[in-house]
């Protein structure tokens, strides 16, 4: 006999519907398995007959085919156990199936004595099988929660195939899992640090608020010690809360990860990454044999810390070019080109020359003039070009770190009250386009949301020429102006947003050769 | 073509500049050193072992000097050797001084016009950079010609400030004359050639910039000007040196002082405390160097007022100037918001009264 059951594959972070077709038929026994299937899949029969013997079933005497359709796509991985278990069950008629398994997408590892394991990626297999029409989800209970994120279908999680089995004939119905996540959205955002942790620092403090406000990439230069990471680690702490449709496509990221923890399916909180410094450019961005998501994608929606960005490998920094500039990640295979979503905000930190203490008020330099050149002219230009906030984090001194009688410094949510009102400005600015932030405005935008009066042009113009600008740090400037603008609900460019945003300018003499 | 010869014996290796002249004088020219075929002639030269000697004797083949000499020609690079009436006299007084130098420029030394010497370190502050460019102007604004080691921060910011102002200046090398080091000063190469001013060096083209050659060309800059200013020094800078080859040459030796807690600034204080002549302006150096330089000085050269500041931005420089030197310190002191307080320091820094260098702000 012939059944047919329902799976899904992966594919970067969308999902492709495999059809599982099982036909049972002579005496001969033999097992075959077709539709580049690779090995994780091909192994599943050992399970499967482990798992059929020690839960009271038998693998059945006979040719047994297993088709995976398409066929023209790579398997890989064990989530495809449970969909062929049933099948080959179903067509050995060892079972008799009251439910429709048309509707069922049907995911799960089996370990040898019946039981399921939870597989990678379920939420982007289940929100793409709901929109193919799939109504009842059966899988593994370990990942029933993340599968119930998903509206629109019914959500059954089995302990293991005797409970899956029983469930399709209707012998035991499994309780169908209910998304307890919405409940939760409402505890959002909820961190142990805040930036009034921090003493000081209220001129990095600003930049980061201006660069959490339009999301502009920013860049930290500082001594060891002068806070840089400490800084950085709160920052994710002004961000506003994510949005559902966000949070669900940061899930679905780390579900392709296997990233998930078990009791919390949802990511709640903006991712916040810091890989260090050896990294490879393929960790960073993706890639791998089988393409995997990199740092560049996980923290999308969220925060890219590079720490020590000068320490980073070359290549490496050169691959964030392409994600910074269109908000993803292209990896192409023979097999297929694939898409990794990685809409980050940088976040960078380094020392102003090899030992750290160049002009540090209590430390001498070491370097050299030149040694000093050459560690700021390890970034290329390309790469600067793309960094709107460059900022100094001087050291505080003694007496600021312990004075106890000053006030104490803003709360994290009170520097994020004013970035909500420039980020509702944002919204409305570009609600009829697909953009979100000033930083990511067009020259003729700049021209259209960026006009300048009399005064205001004039200080440009000096300010042109006593820098040096070229047009690109003009517009620069002129796009976080925009932002501090909308941080101080002005609909106007006034020459103290223009003056403030000149300061963040890069000093690009500094990094020229 | 003696000079062909003078080429062949600056390449000898182990052959100082003082054995040189001493081979020269003892056999007439440097032709006559080339064609003596007698080891005991240069065994009686006071200096020169038997080593030394066999190698000379061994190396007498002149392919690598009429090379040079075709690339010289070729690439319109002068050549004037000590014994010359165009060397600078100034130079020639010095001990050690070298035996040929190569140049580019279409002046020939022209020995009555004053020259002063602007040297500092190459890691340097905004402070010492001002300063240097300041003082550079006055001077080359005068018609003093400003020399400096062409190397990065006060060289360049002097040689820079010099040609700004349409004056001349002069730039020693620590390399050959076909070298450009460090590459960052290559626009500041063209500049003084176009304006009239004069690139030197005793290093054969092609010379690499090795950091031995650089204390070894500042007894030139010390030794073609009347006097050194030092602007910014560590307390091991190759400026030192050069103070001290002045104090050799019989030059005046300016510095400029500096903040007691930057440690660019010790070598200068130190050498106020040695005795150098303390100075905050090239007006200093003028009057202090009234016989050379007499009745040069114009009238005007006062520090353009500065427009008038309004509240907020006067209270702002009058705390950068009272030594708070970070925007969160500025902002402490005055207890405005850092936004407000970088807005007005930008302005400031566009009108040229203040300068920030990462992160630190000075008055200019």
């Amino acid at each position: 006999m012939l059944c047919k059951t329902y799976s899904s594959a992966l594919f970067g972070i969308d999902s492709t519907i495999i059809t599982i077709e099982t036909d049972v038929q002579g005496t001969m026994n033999a097992f075959y398995m077709v539709g580049l299937a690779d090995m994780a899949v091909k192994e599943s029969r050992e399970r499967i007959g482990s798992a059929y013997q020690n839960n009271g079933f038998y693998f059945p005497r006979g040719k047994v085919l297993v088709n995976l359709a398409p066929a023209d796509i790579k398997k890989e991985g064990a989530a495809f156990d449970l969909p062929i278990a049933v099948a080959i069950l179903t067509a050995s008629m060892q079972i008799n199936v009251r439910e429709d398994l048309s509707e069922y997408l049907i995911l799960g590892e089996l370990s040898l004595d019946g039981k399921l394991k939870g597989v990678r990626g379920v939420l982007p297999m289940v929100s793409s099988a709901v929109r193919m029409g799939f109504k009842k989800i059966l899988l593994p209970k370990i990942n029933a929660k993340e599968a119930a994120l998903v509206d629109g279908c019914e959500v059954y999680g089995a302990e293991d195939i005797k409970q899956a089995v029983n469930h399709l004939t209707g012998i035991e119905r499994i309780e169908p899992q209910r998304d307890e996540s919405s409940i939760r959205m409402e505890y959002y955002n909820r961190y142990d640090v805040d930036m009034s942790d921090v003493k000081g620092q209220e001129s990095v403090k600003r930049a980061m608020e201006i660069a959490a406000a339009g999301s502009h990439n920013m860049l930290m230069i500082g001594p060891p010690g002068s806070g840089k990471s400490m800084l950085a680690k709160r920052f994710p702490t002004i961000l506003p809360p994510m949005t559902k449709a966000e949070s669900l496509e940061v899930t679905k990221i780390y579900s392709v990860c296997g990233m998930l923890s078990d009791d919390t399916p949802l990511v709640q909180t903006r991712p916040f990454r810091s890989p260090h410094h050896s990294i490879s450019s393929a960790a960073l961005v993706g890639g791998g044999r089988i393409p995997r998501p990199g740092e560049a994608s996980l923290s999308h929606c969220g925060v890219l810390f590079l720490d020590e960005f000068a320490e980073f490998s070359k290549s490496s920094i050169e691959v964030l070019r392409q994600p910074i500039e269109d908000k993803k990640v292209n990896i192409s295979r023979v097999q297929a080109m694939i898409t990794y979503p990685s809409s980050f905000m940088l976040l960078a930190s380094m020392n102003p020359c090899p030992c750290g203490y160049y002009n540090d008020p209590n430390n001498t330099c070491k370097c050299s003039q030149s040694a000093v050149d050459r560690y700021m002219q390890k970034l290329s230009g390309p790469i600067l070009d793309r960094i709107d906030i460059f900022t100094h984090v001087t050291v505080e001194s003694y007496e600021k770190l312990t004075s106890r009688d000053e006030e104490k410094p803003e709360s994290s949510r009170d520097i994020r009250e004013r970035i909500d009102v420039a980020r509702d400005r944002q919204l409305h600015r570009f609600k009829d386009t697909n953009q979100h932030f000033n930083s990511q405005l067009s020259v003729t935008q700049i021209d259209e949301f960026c006009f300048l009066g009399e005064r205001e042009e004039k200080l440009m113009k000096a300010a042109f020429q006593k820098f040096n600008m070229s047009a690109r740090s003009y517009h620069r400037v002129l796009k976080l102006a925009r932002t501090i603008a909308d941080l101080d609900d002005s609909e106007r460019l006034d020459v103290r947003h223009l003056s403030e945003a000149l300061q963040y300018r890069s000093f690009e003499q500094r990094f020229k050769i | 073509m003696d000079i062909l010869y003078l080429i062949w014996l600056c390449l000898q290796k182990n052959l100082a500049t003082i054995r040189i002249g001493r081979l020269i004088d003892y056999f007439g020219s440097a032709m006559n050193v080339y064609e003596n075929d007698n080891l005991s002639e240069y065994l009686s030269i006071d200096g020169i072992g038997l080593e030394t000697a066999k190698a000379i004797m061994q190396s007498k083949n002149l392919d690598e000097a009429n090379r040079i000499l075709e690339f010289t020609q070729k690439n319109d690079i002068g050549l004037v050797s000590f014994w010359s009436k165009a060397y600078p006299k100034k130079l020639r007084q010095v001990y050690g001084a070298p035996p040929m130098l190569y140049y580019k420029g279409d002046n020939i030394f022209r020995d009555e016009v004053p020259s002063i010497a602007i040297v500092g370190s190459r890691k340097c502050t905004p402070y010492g950079l001002s300063l240097a460019s300041a003082i550079s102007e006055e001077l080359s604004s005068c018609g003093i010609n400003v020399v400096s080691g062409l190397a990065k921060g006060i060289d360049a910011a002097a040689h820079r400030a010099a040609l700004r102002s349409g004056g001349i200046t002069t730039g020693v090398l620590g390399c050959g004359i076909d070298v450009v080091y460090p590459t960052g000063n290559r626009e500041i190469y063209t500049q003084i050639r176009e304006s009239g001013g004069m690139i030197l060096t005793e290093f054969s083209p092609g010379t690499a910039a090795v950091s031995t050659n650089f204390p070894q060309r500042n007894r030139i800059i010390s030794g073609i000007c009347d006097g050194v200013v030092v602007v910014e020094a560590a307390r091991s800078s190759g400026s030192l040196i050069t103070a001290h080859y002045a104090l050799e040459q019989g030059r005046d030796v300016y510095a400029v002082p500096g903040n007691v807690n930057s440690s660019q600034s010790e070598g200068t204080n130190d050498l106020i405390r040695q005795g150098a002549r303390l100075i905050t302006s090239g007006k200093d150096v003028i009057e202090d160097m009234y016989d050379i330089l007499r009745g040069m000085y114009p009238a005007k050269q006062e520090k353009n007022a500065h427009r008038e500041l309004d509240k907020d931005e006067s209270a702002v420089y009058n705390a950068i100037s009272l030594g708070n030197d970070t925007l969160n310190s500025v902002s402490k002191y005055l207890n405005k918001p850092v936004g407000s307080v970088s807005g007005i320091i930008s302005v400031l820094e566009i009108d040229g009264l203040i300068s920030v260098d990462m992160g630190k702000l000075f008055v200019v």
